[in-house]
């Protein structure tokens, strides 16, 4: 697969919606592992506005979570992100750098991808913050849960008192503390005053007794209010966007609801944009005004809420709603899609349509690179990388139904 | 690939072929241990003489490319008298005992050849019979939990309180109360059908060999009595983790006893870390044997330990003697330490399993 | 606690009452499993009490012939428990379970075994059910093996080995899984197909019922349906009977024909699905099911009025109904009647201060925090007063019920939190909180007051309140009342 964000016509941000706040073109990551290449993250294209949710909708393995994690230039080796733009809308950050780096300047939209790494670094916390799926691994079971949130608020203060374009945020952090820090490991690195933030943001997303609670560890809390505290600490440095990576996952439905509501009440309350990352269609139609349904790393379908759930067009969007029970309307039969999620290893992909395999209206058009047409019914917005956006499904042109098990060797379900 | 409950799957054969390829380390380890091994197995043939032939004329011969000056007395008629002439005579090393001879006029070489004989024996059947106890307590404690858990632990615990030395010594003293012989003498296989001679016959090594093989099983007892405190540690580990899967839960669901669980389930997966502990446990066990031995505790003359008491009067003067059978353990011990680390990392379980990415 | 064992008295008596069209295949009465922390040898040296947690506490069911009975709750409401317990793959502290007749608890050795050939079990993780070390056709013919089947040499000159390895094949096949796949260990299969060779393991012995132990719960979307459709034609082809535990609610009511809600150890609501979904009458189910998020354009906005607070702690849940604490229509006394809200908001405040070791020092802190300007901060009771009212919604009350809410906000603004429990217990006492509601005896039946006859209007005695032992001498329990005497103030923390 080559780089498809090489190709040198994309100049400047994309086109969009006024109040875009976040524009993302081509954006594609690799893992490079032993066992080949995996293109975890294929041409992803999106955009997100002001104040609004934007749902990610997948199965696992389908790289919502690595676009994720790309989105903040947070992908680990062997990992790297290795095209694409993130352009950002910051008119302060843009007329920092219009002379510096015209290329990643856009009117009010800067490039990130294409910002040196300190600046990139610089903007997680006030521009993009993550919350994370399985809250218990990604606080320190050792360190007061007051502290953490205090401490993250006092990366945020020391990144707005030194700007980003000459410093980097650990400016400051010089040789004497570091020793200090070394031998006395608990001097708190928090002062009362971020503390008292840390109490505050505590309160707001609605942990009863902040004060007392702040003092206690990770492991006193409950799985909720975990969540919670990891929101709490996501807000420190009041994001533009917020993203969140399966944060109701590992919660009950009750539990489900207070956290669903709470960010519904950040995003509406402080106009905070969040990315919505999930594999549950029911969280994605509660929360989000737009969807990407994304699958072997590619964002197949796109769209409004209605586009994606009342016209689907990607024959992969209609086997995923056909394959959830009904809570109101149980069917007597569910229509699940045959077949397994492919291994998105490079060798094994080939240019083609990458749901080809498990396909039930396969033709021999979805044998080469499929890419984005818009999709008739529904809104202007909706688009699908499928040839039936265009085309209609005609028998004669179908696939045999084992084309593709001739070359495989191993034999998918069923 | 399967033998007996453990089974080897071609995924696990590729990682350790990965790591052997990947590491230097791994593969000096292998190189040690095979040699070793190869001296220990092929002893009689390869040894340039008999290590029990005493050669008093030959005595303490330094190695190949060492000088060694030595005093010497003499009588000599000087102007009738008889006097006694102290003078110093230098003794050249000599290519029939490459590595020196002893006190004795033993060759060295010869005698860490067969030392190595000793030591992986103690080391291979110690270990056998540490992992055969621990493994059957650990499993029982960590697969019953309870009571039996805090009795067979605590138990542990106190033996591991002692110094490993200290307890070997006084299990001796317990052992040989009851046992007049600390060693059983065996027919060396490849004497006694008189292939070894035919062998050196042929290659021109003519010395005749010993007869038989010392089995210090005293000290495999106490060994194994002292070292199965690990095995048991990391069995009941595993066990207690292993029986919380639910494929355990899954046979027990189909009516499987315990024994079949603990057998079927339990153990193919713990083998991992009681393979690897093995491999270091052998190391372990040959130190504590040349400790023994150096002591005086082993029941046999040809071992490392041995001659390294034997040597440390002789240190100032030949200090060959005792480094060659230091040399030997050092070496064999690293060689079997860096087995261990590779098959720590190339069966380490987080890797295996796995599905990639 | 008691009551419920008289209860699963009285019902099996009764039972003949509700109308059944047959004895059912499985019935489980009064099932309790305890868990007792703190009890090495060790402890007790240091004579440190054993605490229980009670995992499972009181479960009634009955699956009937060829039927798929659901169990729902949330996790750590014991349900995998009572799965587990119920097949003896652990000991139960106190019930009955009757299979065909049989008691299993009181089963011997053979009687065990055999009944292992009738019930089989399917877990929830694809990826730690399966043993890594052993081929899917080994982990398939296990039970086969165990129970030295076929019986007899097959009469086709094959050894019973090699029809164990045909057996395992044609199970393979029939779950959707190729039977060249026999000799590939579990690390080369997907999720759902491991799942599939669970569930072939779990049939090969032929079985008449199946504990389903969240068996899709682990799975992708499209790989849910293809094992739920999977199981479905399985349960017609076989005539087999399940119980079906998930937390997912779309499942169950998928999959399931009756189906048992349980909150916290008990079963709290049971029914026909329909009936159950459509109609549902525990606050706690309708709770539960007004918080599912629905994969329709509909759902868009939704805004759910979520159930407070966390599920408390199963080492010391709250006394009578379990639910109380975080009940929305938890029943107001005769001598109270105010607003549902403020209600819940009274015993919320109490809930805190009871259970979860509320304190003023806590509320003057986070005061102080929000305070901000040069002045140092003062410690004012009004502003005290005032944000509790704010944050239990208790504004708007009048007459007496006020005059019990200032003097109790009053006293725990002066630090004393155990005396303004004490109020507030004295002036609110639920009737909720006196007794463990009995699970009713009809079809779709239901642990609620709500819907029970007895007349509450019996004053509530304040001393029985908050002690979830009350009547526990029938169980067996090491030390009942140390373990029990401090719950009542205790936090749960």
């Amino acid at each position: 697969m080559s780089d498809t964000a090489a190709a040198g016509e994309s100049r400047g941000a994309p086109a969009g919606h006024p109040d875009d706040v976040l524009r993302v073109r081509d954006l594609s990551t690799r893992f490079f592992t032993e066992e080949g290449q995996v293109n975890a993250v294929e041409s992803v294209s999106f955009t997100v506005r002001d104040g609004e949710i934007f749902g990610i909708v997948g199965e696992s393995g389908s790289g919502k979570s690595v676009t994720a994690l790309s989105l903040i230039d947070l992908v680990d080796s062997p990992g790297r992100v290795t095209g694409g733009e993130v352009w950002y809308r910051d008119a302060d950050l843009a007329e920092e750098f219009r002379d510096r780096l015209p290329d990643a300047v856009d009117g009010e939209f800067v490039d990130t991808r294409r910002l040196p790494k300190g600046v990139r670094r610089a903007l997680r916390g006030p521009a993009f913050s993550m919350v994370f799926q399985d809250p218990m691994s990604s606080l320190n079971p050792s360190v007061t849960v007051g502290e953490q949130i205090a401490e993250a608020v006092e990366v945020q203060r020391r990144a707005t008192a030194n700007p980003r374009r000459t410093r980097s945020r650990t400016q400051g952090y010089g040789m004497g503390k570091l020793i200090a820090d070394t031998l006395l490991p608990n001097r708190g690195f928090t002062s009362e005053s971020s503390m008292n933030r840390a109490i505050e943001l505590l309160e707001q997303v609605g942990i009863p007794d902040p004060a007392e609670r702040a003092h206690e560890y990770p492991h006193q809390f409950s799985g909720g209010m975990l969540q919670r505290a990891m929101i709490a600490q996501a807000l420190a440095g009041e994001p533009d966007v917020l993203i969140a990576d399966e944060p109701t996952t590992a919660l009950d439905v009750t539990i489900q609801a207070q956290i669903l509501n709470l960010l519904r009440d950040l995003q509406e309350q402080a106009g905070t944009s969040v990315v919505m990352i999930t594999h549950d269609l029911g969280v994605i139609a509660r929360m989000c005004n737009r969807v990407g349904v994304m699958y072997a790393g590619q964002i197949v379908e796109r769209g409004t809420l209605s586009d994606v759930f009342e016209t689907p067009v990607h024959p992969y969007t209609q086997g995923l709603l056909g394959s959830i029970p009904d809570l109101d309307d149980p069917a007597p039969r569910l229509q699940p899609i045959e077949g397994n999620v492919p291994s998105l290893l490079d060798e094994e992909m080939g240019g083609r349509c990458f749901f080809a395999d498990r396909c039930p209206k396969a033709m021999t058009d979805c044998l080469q690179p499929i890419s984005e047409y818009d999709a008739d019914p529904g809104s202007d917005e909706h688009t699908a990388r499928c040839v039936l956006a265009e085309r209609e499904f005609s028998e004669a042109d179908a696939l045999p139904p084992d084309h593709f098990d001739r070359n495989e060797e191993v034999r998918g379900d069923e | 690939m399967k033998i007996g409950p453990i089974s080897i799957s071609p995924r696990t054969i590729r990682n350790l072929r990965k790591e052997f390829r990947s590491s230097g380390l791994a593969r000096i380890g292998v190189v040690l241990v095979v040699l070793v091994l190869l001296a220990a197995v092929f002893a009689p043939l390869i040894a340039p003489h008999n290590p029990r032939t005493q050669t008093l004329d030959q005595a303490q011969l330094p190695p190949l490319g060492f000088t060694d000056t030595e005093q010497q007395t003499r009588s000599e008629m000087v102007n009738g008298s008889i006097e006694t002439v102290t003078e110093n005579v230098t003794v050249n090393a000599t290519t029939t005992y490459p590595l020196g001879t002893n006190s004795l006029g033993q060759d060295m070489l010869s005698r860490a050849i067969y030392g190595a004989r000793t030591s992986l024996l103690v080391g291979f059947f110690g270990t056998v019979l540490a992992a055969l106890l621990g493994v059957t307590v650990g499993l029982t404690a960590g697969y019953y939990r309870g009571r039996v858990d805090d009795l067979l632990m605590r138990t542990a615990d106190v033996s591991l309180a002692f110094p490993s030395l200290v307890l070997a010594i006084a299990l001796i003293g317990l052992f040989s109360r009851f046992q007049a012989d600390v060693a059983y003498r065996i027919t060396d296989p490849l004497v006694s059908t008189g292939f070894a001679g035919w062998f050196r016959e042929l290659v021109g090594l003519p010395t005749p060999m010993p007869e038989t093989v010392v089995l210090p099983t005293v000290v495999i007892l106490v060994v194994g009595f002292v070292n199965w405190v690990w095995f048991a540690r990391i069995a009941r580990g595993e066990a207690l983790s292993i029986r919380e899967e639910e494929y355990v839960k899954a046979a027990r669901a189909l009516g499987g006893s315990d024994a079949r669980i603990v057998f079927r389930h339990v153990l193919p997966n713990a083998i991992t870390p009681i393979l690897v502990l093995a491999t270091i446990q052998v190391a372990a066990i040959i130190l504590l044997e040349s400790a023994l031995s150096f002591l005086g505790f082993s029941g046999t003359t040809l071992s490392w330990g041995f001659d390294i008491a034997q040597g440390r009067d002789y240190l100032s003067s030949s200090w060959w003697i005792a480094t060659v059978p230091g040399l030997a353990i050092v070496l064999s011990v690293i060689g079997i330490n860096l087995v261990g680390d590779w098959l720590r990392d190339a069966l380490d379980p987080g890797i295996e399993g796995e599905g990639g990415l | 606690m008691s009551e419920s064992t008289r209860a699963a008295e009285e019902s099996a008596t009764d039972g003949a009452a509700v109308a059944r069209d047959e004895e059912p295949l499985l019935k489980v009465r009064g099932l309790r499993k305890y868990y007792f922390e703190d009890d090495t040898l060790f402890d007790k040296l240091l004579g440190r009490d054993p605490t229980s947690v009670k995992a499972v506490d009181g479960v009634d069911l009955d699956v009937h012939r060829g039927e798929t009975l659901g169990v729902v709750g949330e996790s750590g409401c014991g349900k995998s428990t009572t799965g587990e317990t119920l097949l003896r793959l652990r000991e139960a502290t106190a019930g009955t379970v009757e299979f065909d007749g049989e008691d299993v608890m009181a089963m011997s050795r053979e009687e065990l075994t055999r009944f292992r050939k009738r019930a089989g079990i399917v877990f929830q993780d694809p990826f730690s059910s399966l043993d890594p070390r052993m081929t899917v056709g080994d982990i398939v013919s296990e039970g086969l093996k165990i129970h030295d089947l076929p019986e007899e040499s097959p009469d086709d000159g094959r050894s019973k080995r090699e029809w164990r390895r045909d057996r395992a094949k044609e199970l393979l096949e029939r779950v959707g899984l190729s039977a060249d796949q026999i000799d590939r260990y579990p690390h080369e299969f997907s999720g759902g197909q491991r799942q599939r060779v669970g569930i072939a393991r779990a049939l090969a012995l032929d079985p008449e019922f199946v504990v389903l132990d969240e068996p899709v719960s682990a799975l992708d979307v499209s790989v849910q349906a293809q094992i739920l459709n999977l199981l479905e034609d399985l349960q017609t082809e076989f005539g087999l009977t399940y119980l079906f535990i998930a937390h997912d609610l779309s499942v169950v009511r998928h999959i399931c024909d009756r189906v048992a809600v349980m909150y916290l150890g008990e079963v709290i609501e049971t029914g026909p699905t329909d009936a159950i979904f459509e109609s549902p009458k525990h606050p706690y189910t309708e709770a539960l099911l007004e918080s599912v998020p629905r994969a329709s354009v509909e759902e868009q906005g939704r805004r759910v009025d979520a159930l407070s607070g966390d599920v408390p702690s199963p080492r010391n849940p709250p006394s009578g109904c379990h639910f109380r604490t975080r009940c929305p229509k938890v029943i107001q006394p005769v001598t109270v009647d105010i607003p549902q809200e403020q209600y819940r908001g009274v015993m919320d405040l109490r809930n805190r201060l009871e259970r979860q070791g509320f304190s003023a020092a806590s509320v003057w802190e986070t005061l102080e925090s929000e305070h901000d300007g040069d002045e140092p901060f003062e410690r004012d009771t009004v502003v005290f007063k005032e944000a509790l009212r704010d944050e239990f919604d208790l504004h708007g009350l009048s007459g007496a019920t006020m005059d019990t809410v200032e003097d109790a906000l009053e006293i725990l603004a002066n630090g004393r939190e155990d005396e303004a429990a004490q109020r507030l217990r004295d002036g609110f006492a639920s009737p909720c909180e006196e007794e463990d509601p009995l699970l009713s005896d009809d079809r779709h039946a239901v642990a609620c007051h709500l819907y029970a006859d007895e007349d509450y209007d019996a004053d509530v005695d304040p001393d029985r309140v908050g002690n979830p032992m009350a009547g526990m001498a029938d169980v067996r329990q090491p030390d009942a009342d140390g373990a029990a005497n401090g719950s009542a103030g205790d936090g749960d923390r």
